[in-house]
């Protein structure tokens, strides 16, 4: 089974981490012209303005990419707490619910329920329709939860709940376009890297990563942004293709695009 | 005799200009190294994150590697200019 922790205040300090660590590095490249302007003898000087030129460009481009991923951790840590924030109301349906609920331990029923008003504790059974087990190793009678409406045996609380495992999206057609999607993109990245990282690599690889990248970013970008329809529903009322480029500009098309 | 241009000072100069930004790029390294190591983020996201993270981590160290280079370019040019002078200076 795989397991899944996301806690949405860690992601957003993360992205905060992440985002001025990508300020800083284009701050950095942008001052390394500035930082070997002096005079020089002429075999020195147009090996330092290459290097240099080359380390400013992939200095901008991996604050591109820290964006990229800090924006997409920062999304990750919004859903996550809209999840949070559903599970809340759930939990917050009142007067299904005592307020105070122990669950699981090992105990006998394996469970505590308290009334909110006098304090005293409440027989679950009293509560729940028929007997109940609830978590924990129950070390008296083995009781069972019965269905309502059937009165059969039912398992409205308990049983094993999977959180992930990859089940859900793995049935969804469009999450594995996206999954194989991020597989290529994942995959032309690391290509992408080995090439920048390395010493010897040629000026045209490296220009090549960064035109490739570049536009899988933007591509990216324009993916995530929100829809003409959805900023319409937002704003109340219809938008010209103009109006809507001006709301969200990460949705306009590189210049010379195809416009469909 | 035509005066050589001094190059030497102002190579030294820029060499410690781009060691400066060569640590502070090092410390931006060190804070995403930390960053990483500290998190408790995990699942399939996490770690296609984490391995994301990681090549450009080394896409950095790649550029502090360069940078570093550069700087000892400089200084190798800064001796040399002084050597050429006559000037004793330091490497």
């Amino acid at each position: 089974m795989t397991m899944i922790r996301i806690d949405p205040q860690e992601l957003s300090a993360a992205a905060s981490t992440i985002r001025s660590a990508a300020v800083e590095t284009a701050d950095i490249g942008a001052q390394l012209a500035a930082c070997v302007s002096c005079p020089m003898p002429a075999d020195v000087a147009p090996l330092v303005d290459q290097i240099v030129g080359t380390v400013d460009r992939i200095l901008d481009q991996v604050a591109v990419w820290f964006n990229g991923e800090a924006n997409d951790l920062s999304n990750r840590a919004a859903l996550a707490s809209s999840d949070l924030a559903a599970a809340g109301s759930m939990a917050d349906s009142g007067g299904l619910y005592p307020s105070t609920m122990t669950l699981g331990g090992n105990s006998s029923p394996g469970f505590t329920i308290v009334d909110p008003n006098s304090g005293q504790q409440i027989d679950p059974a009293s509560l729940l329709s028929g007997s109940a087990m609830i978590g924990g190793n129950v070390v008296g009678s083995t009781t069972t939860l019965i269905d309502p409406t059937t009165g059969l045996p039912g398992s409205l609380l308990g049983g094993s709940v999977t959180i992930g495992g990859g089940t859900r999206y793995g049935d969804n057609p469009a999450m594995i376009l996206a999954e194989a999607a991020q597989k290529h993109r994942d995959k032309a990245t690391a290509i992408g890297n080995r090439i920048l990282a390395n010493p010897n690599s040629s000026q045209s690889a490296i220009n090549a990563v960064f035109n490739s990248q570049i536009s899988m970013n933007e591509s990216i970008t324009r993916s995530l942004a929100p829809s003409r329809s959805s900023m319409e529903n937002k704003v109340g009322h219809l938008l010209t293709l103009g109006e809507y480029y001006d709301l969200v500009p990460e949705a306009r098309p590189p210049a010379g695009s195809l416009l469909l | 005799m035509m005066q050589q241009p001094n190059y030497a000072p102002g190579m030294r100069h820029a060499a410690a200009q781009l060691r400066e930004r060569a640590d502070r790029l090092a410390s931006v390294i060190s804070r995403i190294d930390g960053q990483l190591t500290s998190m408790s983020y995990s699942g399939p996201a996490a770690d296609r994150f984490r391995s994301t993270m990681a090549g450009h981590r080394s896409t950095l160290t790649g550029v502090h590697g360069h940078m570093t280079e550069t700087v000892n370019i400089l200084l190798r040019g800064a001796q040399a200019e002084e050597n050429k002078n006559g000037i004793g200076g330091m490497a």
